[in-house]
């Protein structure tokens, strides 16, 4: 992890990653899905 | 697929020994691009799938439409994962033709954005999630490389003839790793692993100058056809009697096309060494004649 970074890359991506599969089986199996 | 236990000192164990060097086996082995993270993207399609078939006619049809979308771009990532793969692996490598992760993030944006638009009849919603979903699937997985590596100098009508020889080669490699998988020894298989080394080694150099190409025709065409058409009648004749001969006599061809391979390798590389002593000594001259000396400088 680089110094002075939030977050290092391979961080972002797993938190993208978790993020996406959380809006995909969200929207998928209706828990997600209002306005 | 389960394999008989052997080792040095299993019955069958070790008996001959070649003059090449043991290679460890781990030489040349790679990770599988495609890991769970994008396996797992299979999952939502099937729960869309699902969920949308009591949703009345209209409801199930745009749902199987966005699984259909999840389902294409899960499908694409996984080829577009290996495509960056083979990218990072190679020296010199071409931009994929198809951007297939940018492509799969777009169509994971879409089926989410369908799949809420099912729900949830409107624009703004469904464009929100699809946004959201494509932004985070670029976030997780990145996008295609879209730049030539190492492209400076090459002639790129070559290379397109090199890498057609090379799949072809690629290909008799994969029916070779085949046919010996039928004998059922272990050894040989190993052995054949170890000869698939020794002939990549021979197409990446290839690929790196594609110069190399008229000298090494024979060696990827005719000299691994002959290969997998010899590993199919030993691992016919080796399963049917297990005939000790027959597998001495094939790991004599082995270490003999190895090593033949191996001094094809070499000899290309010594090439590559005189053209630069060619181009070194021809700069060298023409600095020389223009009279520029390091050491006048000096002065």
């Amino acid at each position: 992890m680089g110094k002075g970074y939030f977050m290092s890359n391979a961080g972002l991506q797993r938190v993208s990653y978790a993020l996406l599969l959380v809006v995909l089986l969200g929207v998928t199996s209706g828990w997600l899905g209002g306005l | 697929m389960a394999q008989r236990y052997g080792g040095k000192y299993s019955p069958d164990g070790a008996s001959e020994k070649s003059d090449l060097p043991p290679r460890k086996g781990f030489k040349g082995a790679k990770v599988d691009p495609v890991g769970a993270r994008s396996n797992l993207l299979f999952l939502p399609p099937v729960v869309l799938g699902f969920t949308s078939i009591g949703q009345g006619a209209i409801g199930m049809g745009l749902g199987l439409v966005g699984a259909g979308a999840l389902l294409l771009g899960a499908w694409l990532l996984r080829g577009g994962l290996t495509a960056e793969a083979e990218y990072d692996a190679r020296k010199v490598a071409r931009r994929p033709a198809f951007p297939r992760k940018i492509a799969a993030a777009l169509l994971a944006g879409a089926g989410v954005g369908i799949a809420v638009f099912s729900k949830e009849p409107g624009l703004i919603a469904p464009i929100i999630y699809g946004a959201s979903a494509t932004v985070l699937h670029i976030g997780a997985f990145g996008i295609d490389p879209m730049r030539d590596k190492g492209m400076e100098g090459i002639d790129t009508l070559q290379q397109d003839r090199v890498s057609r020889v090379v799949d072809k080669a690629e290909v008799y490699l994969s029916e070779m790793r085949d046919a010996v998988a039928r004998s059922g020894d272990r050894r040989m298989i190993a052995r054949v692993e170890e000869f698939q080394t020794t002939a990549r080694e021979l197409f990446r150099t290839v690929e790196e100058d594609p110069r190399d190409l008229t000298g090494a025709r024979k060696y990827l065409g005719v000299y691994l056809m002959g290969a997998r058409d010899a590993t199919v009648k030993f691992a016919d004749v080796y399963a049917r009697t297990g005939d000790a001969q027959a597998r001495t006599e094939y790991a004599e061809l082995l270490n003999d096309l190895e090593q033949n391979f191996t001094a094809r390798t070499r000899k290309m590389l010594l090439d590559d060494r005189s053209d630069l002593t060619v181009e070194i000594e021809v700069l060298r001259d023409r600095l020389h004649r223009e009279g520029v000396h390091l050491d006048r400088e000096m002065e």
